[in-house]
C-alpha cells in the first residue's frame, strides 16, 4: 500500500479509533469511580444525537471555523501518514487547534472567551514541545517522514526518554485530562461552565467531538513515532500511557492554569531540552 | 488593562442555584464582586397568612432540600415555646439524632460538591456514595429521603425502635470508619492542597467583623456553635466545637470532615442517654391557638439559623421569618472573592456551603 | 509541601476497578422501597363518610371533597405526601403506600384539560332503607383522568 492509501484510511478509521477509545475511557473511568458506566459505543450514540439536534449558531463564523478545526485535524493525520515532513505536521496540528480557539473566541459568552484564552495558554505550553519533539525525532533517526522514522533501526524512545516523559505530560493536556483539563472538559466544567464549548450545541459540538477523536488518533500516531520498531509496539505503549492518564485523571483535581503552563514548560525545557542537549553533546 | 465582567450565575454548574455574582476581572484576577439574590423568592414566609399554623411546618421544611429536618424542627421548637408545650423526652432525643444525621448528610453532600468544584470527580462519587447510605437511613426511619415530615408541634410523628437505633449506630460507625480513607484523600492529596491550601483566607478578626457563622467561623478559629446554648437536649451532650486556625478553604473542608466524626459521636451519646422502651409518649398535642412571639436559634450544618415567629391567637401566624446561615455568610464570601483568581472563585463560594433557596425562601 | 507524585486516590481507584460497582442498572434493577416510606396516598371509597377533614388539613390543597356530589378527588402531582390526611382520617379510609407516584408526560394533558395524576372516586348515596354495602359487590371503579 502506498502512503497515500494510509492517509485516506486515516480519515475514515481515526474517528472509529478515537470514539472507541473514548468509550473505553468512560467505561474504565466509571469503574474507577465505582460506577457501572455507559455502554462501550456510547460516544457514537452521543455523536449521532448531537448531529440530530437543532444547532443554534451564535454567529455565522463558528461553523466554518469548527469545520476548519476538524478538517485540519484530519489533514495533519493524512499528511503524517502520507509522508510529509514531520516538523510541518507539528505546525498543521497547531493550526487545527487554533481554529478551535478562534471559534470559541468569536462568540460573546465570557465563559467561552475565558476558555479560549486558556486554550491559547495551553497551546503556548504544548506547541513548542511538539516542534522540539519532531525535530529531535528527525535528528535521532535521520529521517524526516513517518515511513522513514518507522524504517529506522534506532528505537527513538530509548534515545529520547526525556522527550517521552514530556510527551506524557503534554498528552494530558491534549487529551483534556485532569489535572490539566483547564480549558474544557467532558464533565460539566465548574469554573467556566463548559469553557470553550459553552456556546456550541448540536452539530457544532459534534464537530468538536469528532476533531477530538482525530486528535487522539494523532497522539497515538505520535506515540508510534516514539516506539518506531513496530506499530503494535507503539499501540501498546499508547494503551499503557492512556491507562495511566485515566488513572491520574481519576486521582487528581484540576490544576490552575499557571501551574499547567509552568510545569509543561519546565518539562519541555528540562526533560526534552536536556535530552536533546545530551544527545548533541554525546554525538560530538 | 481591560476589565471583563463575568456573570457568575444565575445558572452555573458549580452552584445549581441562582446566585448572581458579577465578577469584575482584570486578566484572571477578581477585583470586585457584586452579589444579587432574589431569583427564586417563593414567598414561603407570606404563606403563614394562608396556611394554618399546624400545617405550616411542612411548608417551612421545604425551605431547603438539605437541612429540611432542621427547618421543620426550628419551626416546631418556636411554636412549642410560644404555646408552652413540653416535648416528651424520647421525642426530643429522636429530634437530636435526626438533626445530627442530617448534619452528616449535609456535610457529605457539600464535600462531594466541593470535590466536584475543583475537578476531582472520583472523590465526589465517594462522598455521595456514603451520603446515599445516610439517605437510606432517613428513608427507613422517617419515610422520606429528603423531606422527612416527622416533626410535629409538640413532638415527633414516628418512633425508631431501640434495636433499629442500635443498628443505625453500628452502621454510622462503620460508615465513619470507611470514610476515613476518603477523608485522608482530602487531607493529603497534593492537587487538593494546590487548589485549596492558602486560598480564600479569612482571618479570625475578619470573620468576627463580617459575622461569619457555622463552619466558616470555626475554620477561622472562632469557637462558636449554637448547639452550645444547650437547648433541645444538647445540654446533655458532651460537645466541643471543631475549630481550625488556618481560615483557608482547606481548613473549612477539614472542619466539616471532623464534624462528621463529631456528629456520629453525638448520635452515639444520644442513643446511650435516651429513655429506652416501646410505646413511650412522642407527642404532647398543643391546645388552642398560639399567641406571642419568639426567637429560636439552631445550629444547622451551615451555621446558625434564626427563626422569628409572631402569633396573634388565630389559626394563622402573624409573622414568620427565618434568617438562614448562608445569608449570614454572604458578606464573608464577598470579602474572600475580592482579589482572588478566577479559578479560585468556585472553591471560595462553595466553601461557605451556599444554599440560595434557604436564603431567599 | 506534600509530595506531588504521591496521590492517595490511586490505590482507591485501582481497588474500585476490580471490585463490584456501587451503582445499579436503574430501570432494569430497582431497589424496593423501605417499609414505611412515604409514597402515594391510597383511598378506600367504601369507608369514607365525606367529613372533609382531609381536604381542610391538606397543606398543599391537593384533596377536594364534595359532600353533595359524594366525590373524593386527589391531585397526586400536587400531593406532598406529608401524611396529615392519613393521620386525621377518623374512618381510616386513607393510607400511605410505599409506591412512589407515577411519572406523567405532558402529552397526557388532554384537549379537555385532563389533569395527569388526578384521581377521583364517587360513591352513590345509599338507598333510603340505608342498607350497608354488601361484601362481594365490586366497588365503583375509580375513574382516572376523568
Amino acid at each position: 500500500m502506498t502512503p497515500a492509501v494510509y492517509g485516506v484510511l486515516f480519515v475514515f478509521l481515526a474517528p472509529v479509533f478515537g470514539g472507541l477509545l473514548a468509550g473505553v475511557d468512560r467505561r474504565v473511568s466509571a469503574r474507577m469511580q465505582g460506577r457501572i458506566g455507559p455502554p462501550l459505543l456510547q460516544p457514537f450514540y452521543d455523536l449521532g444525537k448531537l448531529l440530530q439536534k437543532q444547532a443554534r449558531q451564535v454567529n455565522p463564523v463558528v461553523e466554518p471555523l469548527l469545520l476548519g478545526h476538524v478538517f485540519f485535524m484530519a489533514v495533519s493525520g493524512v499528511l503524517l501518514l502520507s509522508g510529509t515532513d514531520l516538523i510541518f505536521i507539528a505546525f498543521v496540528f497547531a493550526l487545527a487547534a487554533l481554529f478551535l480557539v478562534l471559534a470559541a473566541g468569536s462568540v460573546n459568552s465570557p465563559y467561552s472567551f475565558a476558555g479560549a484564552e486558556r486554550e491559547l495558554v495551553v497551546l503556548l505550553a504544548s506547541e513548542p514541545f511538539f516542534i522540539l519533539m519532531m525535530a529531535a525525532i528527525c535528528k535521532v533517526t535521520g529521517a524526516s517522514t513517518y515511513a522513514g522514522v518507522l524504517a529506522s533501526p534506532q528505537l527513538v524512545a530509548v534515545q529520547l526518554p526525556g522527550v517521552l516523559l514530556a510527551f506524557l505530560l503534554v498528552a494530558t493536556i491534549k487529551l483534556r485530562k485532569s489535572p490539566f483539563d483547564i480549558s474544557t472538559s467532558h464533565h460539566p466544567h465548574q469554573e467556566l461552565v463548559s469553557g470553550l464549548t459553552t456556546d456550541m450545541s448540536g452539530r457544532m459540538l459534534a464537530y468538536v467531538e469528532l476533531a477530538h477523536w482525530y486528535e487522539s488518533a494523532l497522539l497515538c500516531a505520535f506515540m508510534v513515532l516514539l516506539f518506531n520498531w513496530s506499530v503494535p509496539l507503539g499501540l501498546l505503549a499508547f494503551a499503557i500511557a492512556y491507562a495511566l492518564e485515566v488513572l491520574v485523571d481519576n486521582s487528581t483535581s484540576r490544576a490552575k492554569w499557571q501551574l499547567v503552563l509552568r510545569s509543561t514548560w519546565a518539562a519541555t525545557l528540562v526533560f526534552s531540552g536536556g535530552n536533546v542537549l545530551a544527545l548533541f553533546l554525546l554525538s560530538r | 488593562m481591560r476589565r471583563t465582567t463575568i456573570p457568575f450565575g444565575p445558572q452555573h454548574p458549580v452552584l445549581p442555584e441562582p446566585l448572581v455574582l458579577d465578577l469584575i476581572l482584570e486578566d484572571e484576577k477578581v477585583i470586585d464582586a457584586i452579589p444579587t439574590i432574589g431569583y427564586i423568592h417563593r414567598g414561603l414566609e407570606m404563606m403563614v397568612e394562608r396556611v394554618e399554623y399546624t400545617e405550616m411546618g411542612f411548608v417551612v421544611e421545604r425551605i431547603c432540600g438539605i437541612c429540611s429536618f432542621m427547618h421543620g424542627m426550628g419551626y416546631c421548637v418556636s411554636l412549642e415555646s410560644i404555646m408552652n408545650v413540653e416535648v416528651p423526652e424520647r421525642a426530643g432525643w429522636l429530634r437530636l439524632i435526626w438533626a445530627e444525621i442530617s448534619r452528616i448528610q449535609s456535610h457529605l453532600l457539600w464535600l462531594g460538591l466541593g470535590a466536584d468544584a475543583f475537578g476531582f470527580e472520583n472523590l465526589f462519587m465517594h462522598c455521595w456514595r456514603m451520603r446515599e447510605q445516610i439517605l437510606d437511613i432517613f428513608e427507613k426511619t422517617t419515610g422520606g429521603r429528603i423531606i422527612h415530615s416527622v416533626n410535629r408541634i409538640g413532638g415527633v410523628k414516628r418512633d425508631i425502635s431501640d434495636s433499629e437505633l442500635a443498628a443505625i449506630l453500628v452502621q454510622l460507625q462503620e460508615l465513619g470508619e470507611a470514610f476515613k480513607t476518603t477523608a485522608r484523600v482530602f487531607g493529603t492529596d497534593p492537587s487538593i492542597a494546590h487548589r485549596l491550601g492558602g486560598v480564600g483566607v479569612l482571618s479570625m478578626e475578619d470573620a468576627r467583623a463580617v459575622d461569619a457563622v457555622g463552619p466558616m467561623a470555626r475554620a477561622s478559629g472562632i469557637a462558636t456553635d449554637t448547639r452550645l446554648i444547650g437547648a433541645n437536649f444538647y445540654d446533655r451532650i458532651e460537645l466541643e466545637p471543631v475549630t481550625e486556625t488556618a481560615g483557608d478553604c482547606l481548613a473549612r473542608v477539614v472542619v466539616r470532615l471532623r464534624e462528621i466524626d463529631q456528629s456520629i459521636d453525638i448520635v452515639r451519646q444520644a442513643i446511650e442517654k435516651m429513655p429506652k422502651g416501646e410505646g413511650l409518649p412522642l407527642e404532647n398535642k398543643p391546645r388552642g391557638n398560639p399567641n406571642g412571639e419568639v426567637f429560636t436559634r439552631l445550629e444547622q450544618p451551615r451555621g446558625e439559623v434564626l427563626y422569628y415567629v409572631k402569633a396573634n391567637g388565630t389559626k394563622n401566624l402573624e409573622r414568620f421569618r427565618a434568617r438562614t446561615p448562608t445569608f449570614a455568610n454572604i458578606p464573608a464570601m464577598i470579602k474572600l472573592v475580592k482579589g482572588c483568581d478566577l479559578a479560585d472563585v468556585p472553591n471560595i463560594i462553595l466553601t461557605i456551603d451556599p444554599c440560595i433557596s434557604c436564603t431567599e425562601r | 509541601m506534600p509530595n506531588p507524585l504521591k496521590l492517595p486516590m490511586i490505590p482507591r481507584a485501582l481497588r474500585n476497578l476490580v471490585s463490584k460497582p456501587a451503582t445499579r442498572r436503574y430501570p432494569f434493577e430497582i431497589r424496593p422501597r423501605f417499609a414505611g416510606a412515604r409514597g402515594t396516598i391510597e383511598f378506600d371509597v367504601e369507608t369514607c363518610n365525606y367529613c372533609m377533614l382531609c381536604a381542610r388539613r391538606c397543606p398543599a390543597a391537593a384533596i377536594t371533597v364534595s359532600r353533595e356530589e359524594r366525590t373524593w378527588a386527589i391531585e397526586q402531582l400536587t400531593c406532598i405526601a406529608c401524611g396529615v390526611c392519613v393521620d386525621v382520617c377518623s374512618k381510616h379510609s386513607l393510607s400511605m403506600s410505599v409506591n412512589s407516584r407515577a411519572v406523567h408526560l405532558r402529552s397526557e394533558v388532554g384537549p379537555q384539560g385532563q389533569r395527569p395524576g388526578h384521581e377521583e372516586w364517587h360513591k352513590p348515596a345509599p338507598a333510603a332503607t340505608d342498607i350497608p354495602a354488601v361484601a362481594g359487590v365490586p366497588a365503583p371503579a375509580a375513574s382516572q383522568g376523568a
